[in-house]
């Protein structure tokens, strides 16, 4: 079994402890996707806005293990701002790294490399992958 | 160390790994496993259709079983012995076969809150469907099965209690004789899921006036694949099969089929004979250690597991305060249980996170998911104490961001 730390970096616990971008958005123009991990009964639910096809205010509400919550934290913060054709390029190269792939521009994920040991850990792959599962639902219906 | 580990060829491959996860599935003796290889090896022809002299051994094989089971759970004829893919299969066979036929739109069934999903889901969707009322028992203070509501709930509107043996989630046992008079008083029919049930008590069918068990092979040390769904004669007549095809029949023309009589009009198509070989040679070997003892082995373990748990600060333990079987769910406070599962994985200790398949259950536990740890009777005392040690790295292990 690959080294626990390895999984758990500090920056993950500290994300799933002090969580970013916390909360569910209110208002007409909210989009909000709930979805869930059948298995584990984990549920997030992620609320944003977009205008002009760019991701102009994103929430995040985690009830699940460690490295759900801390997906959740620092996905949002790194998709913040982001164009939807960039969200979908960033979603495409996280399932990637957690699929083991080798990325060609790592740096475009920033924080979000240290959910590269979760490949390693083929249960917990699901858990990291989430948040980004509704992220993609969440500017699906947006692209044109 | 326990002695019975030596009968299984699995601890030989595994000799360090604690296996905490018997509520899912059993490790198989070497005798089981033998008994697979020698059916394949030796005797494996067809059963029931074939006129020549190995087929005729394989079919007397296969039908021993058929009566080893009925004597294991104490029912009066082997013809009440069903053969299945497992749990699931039977209950699902008689949900649809007793709703479809028996039941009257407004019709109750009465089921508890600790249900698995396979003694749940199936009546919820024929409820749906034919118009029948589901009502479910509740859960004491203590987490025990609520008899007074039990009591309530079971009236003349209902016409069947389908319920579990044992709780896969809280550990704890129902009290069937009791349920039986219950619901016997109004007519209704006992469905007992005994996937839990029948690998770690005795269960005697006819002395507690069970109307159908249902039960795994895989639970009890025997192969996957194969399961067991005991009804009575009264139903097993006028049911009509669940599945058509060979072998079911008795005569069959271009418009019209007459079945056979149960069981045989109920298992269409080629069976899974090494499955129930394999059953048969896990009921043998459980027979010599003898069910009164897997339980008290199991109980104790059980109760030692949970008192030792309990004695950790921030732990909390689910299910009623004395212990019935080897089942112990429970959790860390402040941690998820699946990022602790991953944590005593790492430490070799196999335990289960989640909603364990009961999530209406764990919902009402007021948490998204739970560790399980369910010991069998291999299981010692030992193993219990690396747990504890366990959980205490790893509360350590999480709290260092
Ligand atoms: C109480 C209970 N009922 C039913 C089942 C379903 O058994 P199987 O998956 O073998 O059909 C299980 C096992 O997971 C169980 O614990």
């Amino acid at each position: 079994m690959p080294d626990l730390r390895h999984l758990y970096q500090t920056i993950m616990l500290e994300n799933a402890q002090h969580p970013q971008h916390s909360g569910i958005l209110t208002g007409a123009k909210v989009k909000k996707i709930t979805v869930h991990n059948p298995t584990c009964g984990d549920e997030l639910v992620l609320s944003g806005v977009i205008e002009h096809s760019r991701l102009i205010s994103i929430a995040q509400h985690s009830e699940g293990c460690i490295i759900s919550r801390a997906s959740a934290s620092i996905m949002t913060e790194l998709v913040l701002e982001n164009s939807l054709d960039q969200i979908q390029v960033l979603a495409a190269m996280f399932v990637s790294l957690i699929n083991g792939h080798n990325l060609a521009n790592q740096e475009l994920l920033q924080q979000a490399m240290i959910f590269s040991g979760v490949g390693q850990f083929p249960m917990r792959t699901k858990c990291a992958l989430l948040p980004w599962q509704a992220l993609v639902e969440l500017v699906e219906g947006d692209k044109q | 160390m326990n002695a019975y580990r030596e009968d299984f060829p699995f601890f030989k491959a595994h000799p360090d790994i604690v296996y905490f996860d018997n509520a899912a599935t059993t490790q198989k003796p070497a005798t089981v496993i033998q008994a697979l290889i020698d059916y394949y090896s030796n005797d494996n022809a067809s059963v029931h259709r074939s006129t020549y002299t190995l087929a005729q051994q394989a079919t007397d094989q296969y039908e021993q079983v058929r009566t080893k089971v009925a004597n294991f759970i104490g029912a009066r004829d082997a013809n009440q012995i069903l053969f299945t893919k497992g749990t699931t299969e039977g209950l699902n066979w008689i949900a649809q076969g007793v709703c479809r036929h028996f039941l009257q739109p407004g019709d109750e069934i009465v089921l508890s809150v600790m249900e698995h999903h396979s003694n749940l889901v199936v009546w919820q969707q024929l409820a749906n469907t034919l118009d029948l009322k589901l009502r479910y028992i509740k859960l004491t203070d203590q987490q025990t099965l609520d008899l007074a509501d039990a009591q309530q709930k079971i009236t003349t509107k209902t016409k069947v209690l389908a319920i579990t043996g044992v709780s896969n989630v809280l550990g704890s046992s129902n009290p069937i004789c009791k349920l039986s008079k219950l619901i016997h008083a109004v007519n209704g029919l006992l469905i007992v899921d005994g996937a839990q049930m029948v690998p770690t008590m005795p269960v005697d069918v006819s002395q507690l006036q069970i109307d159908c068990l249902a039960f795994s092979g895989h639970k009890l040390f025997g192969p996957t694949g194969i399961g067991v769904l005991y009804a009575t004669p009264a139903l097993l007549d006028v049911l009509p099969p669940a599945e058509f095809g060979g072998e079911m029949i008795d005569q069959v023309s271009l418009t019209t089929t007459s079945f056979q009589p149960a069981p045989y009009k109920f298992e269409a198509g080629t069976q899974n004979v090494a499955g129930v070989i394999g059953l048969g040679a896990a009921i043998d070997y459980i027979q010599t250690i003898g069910m009164d003892k897997i339980h008290a082995e199991e109980q104790m373990l059980g109760q030692y597991l949970a008192e030792q748990l309990s004695n950790i600060t921030n732990v909390s333990i689910y299910g009623p305060a004395d212990r019935d079987s080897g089942i112990v769910a429970f959790n860390v406070d402040q941690l998820h249980a699946h990022d602790v599962a991953t944590f005593l994985d790492s430490n070799q200790i196999c335990v289960r996170a989640g909603t364990h398949c009961a999530q209406p259950l764990v919902n009402m536990l007021e948490v998204n998911a739970t560790l399980r740890a369910s010991l069998a009777f291999y299981n010692s005392f030992e193993e219990c104490d690396q747990l504890v040690t366990a959980i205490k790295a790893a509360k350590e292990f999480f709290s260092y961001a």
